[in-house]
């Protein structure tokens, strides 16, 4: 996952797209990744093991668990991964500054 | 040791026609496998089998190539269900003991999803259903779709007073008619096409009945499932009892989130949290990006 994500971070450099992690590591795992330049995108710390707070509310039982959210902040797709995930965040960020031009 | 134990069901299989016919006019037969005691029946056959699987796993670990293991996974493999047919029968003595209990444990854990299991499932429910002991069987049926397993558990429903057995029973029912509404989703999908779902050990007539469901129809089951979990986050005796996963709102809570403001086309619930260096940010302040938000750790 994390060089296709690091990718995604490249493509999509100054325009409307942000990762947003949940991470379920120990602290000290979370904070070494994203020292090392393996993360390149911000989480939130979600209390150290996979029961956290914000994976248990969202009832999120694997891992990774992905939904991508539009400008609005509307759930488009669930799940998807690959060129499906390529193919969505395209149309999305299309449409992003399509709005924002308006 | 396959061979071995296939003689031996055969044994019992044959034992009671054939002394009929050969010794037709003695009054006493001869002591047959079905002579001897239950607990006997099922303690041997289990520990034949156990010795079976022994050998076999020897064998197999011995093996140095691939269609070494193969062929002896073919051929030494002990068949459970063989076990399962001496089981039954011993079973049949009397259900209510606790030997009977340890066999038809055997067989829900050991025989693949099969007729057989639904029987012992069935004979399960019919004699053991309360006192908390079904929780082991409802822990490992809860992903199923099938109606034995649905049987199943709402005989424990049935059966059960104690609150934290009545809740885990809705939880377990719930979890059954999820996977049962997504198989449906699925098969609409697919047009009826089975090709990479899970359907072993599904009922024909259920599979039919949900290869023939419309939308409508699928979101009946959607919300005969979701039923389960409102009743226990309704249910204040349900909701507060507990086990080491937590209180069951707590269990029953998160799936109906889930299906109620996390599906596709609904505005995200906010997330209010903090990052590794504990500064605080909502997942609204990225409102106007497009985001993933990924639910990741480092393994």
């Amino acid at each position: 996952m994390y060089p296709h994500e690091r990718s995604l971070v490249e493509t999509y450099a100054n325009r409307p797209f942000s990762i947003v992690g949940v991470n379920s590591d120990a602290k000290e795992t979370l904070e070494k990744v994203e020292g090392d330049g393996t993360i390149l995108w911000r989480s939130f710390w979600d209390g150290g093991n996979t029961g956290g707070p914000i994976a248990k509310s969202w009832n999120v039982y694997s891992w990774p668990t992905l939904y991508v959210l539009d400008h609005e902040g509307v759930i488009r797709f669930k799940d998807v991964r690959g060129e499906e995930l390529d193919a969505a965040l395209k149309l999305l960020v299309a449409e992003a500054e399509a709005a924002a031009a308006k | 040791m396959h061979t071995h134990l296939l003689g031996f069901s055969a044994i019992l299989a044959l034992a009671l026609p054939s002394s009929a016919a050969t010794q037709e006019p003695v009054e006493s037969v001869p002591i047959t496998h079905a002579e001897r005691s239950q607990a006997d029946r099922i303690s041997s056959a289990i520990a034949e089998y156990d010795v079976a699987y022994a050998a076999y796993r020897k064998a197999w670990g011995a093996a140095t190539t691939n269609p070494e293991r193969k062929r002896i996974a073919e051929e030494q493999r002990p068949d459970t269900s063989a076990v399962a047919e001496i089981l039954l029968p011993a079973v049949q003595l009397d259900p209510s003991t606790a030997d009977a209990v340890e066999a038809l444990n055997w067989i829900i854990k050991k025989v693949p999803r099969s007729p057989i299991q639904s029987d012992a499932l069935g004979q399960l429910a019919q004699h053991h259903a309360g006192k908390g002991a079904a929780r082991d069987v409802l822990k490992r049926i809860a992903y199923r779709s099938d109606l034995a397993s649905e049987n199943f558990t709402q005989a424990v429903l049935a059966a059960e007073t104690e609150p934290a057995h009545q809740a885990y029973a809705h939880l377990t029912l719930g979890r059954i008619l999820t996977t049962r509404w997504k198989l449906a989703g699925s098969l609409a999908a697919s047009g009826g096409d089975t090709t990479g779902l899970y359907v072993a050990g599904l009922e024909p007539e259920l599979l039919e009945k949900l290869i023939g469901l419309d939308a409508e129809g699928i979101a009946g089951l959607r919300a005969d499932a979701l039923a389960c979990f409102d009743t226990i986050v309704d249910t204040p005796e349900l909701a507060a009892a507990s086990d080491s996963h937590g209180t069951f709102g707590e269990q029953a809570a998160p799936v109906l989130f889930e299906a109620r403001f996390l599906s596709v086309g609904k505005v995200a619930p906010n997330i209010e949290g903090h990052d590794s260096s504990e500064v605080a940010f909502d997942l609204s302040d990225y409102r106007g990006q497009v985001v993933l938000l990924d639910f990741w750790g480092n393994w």
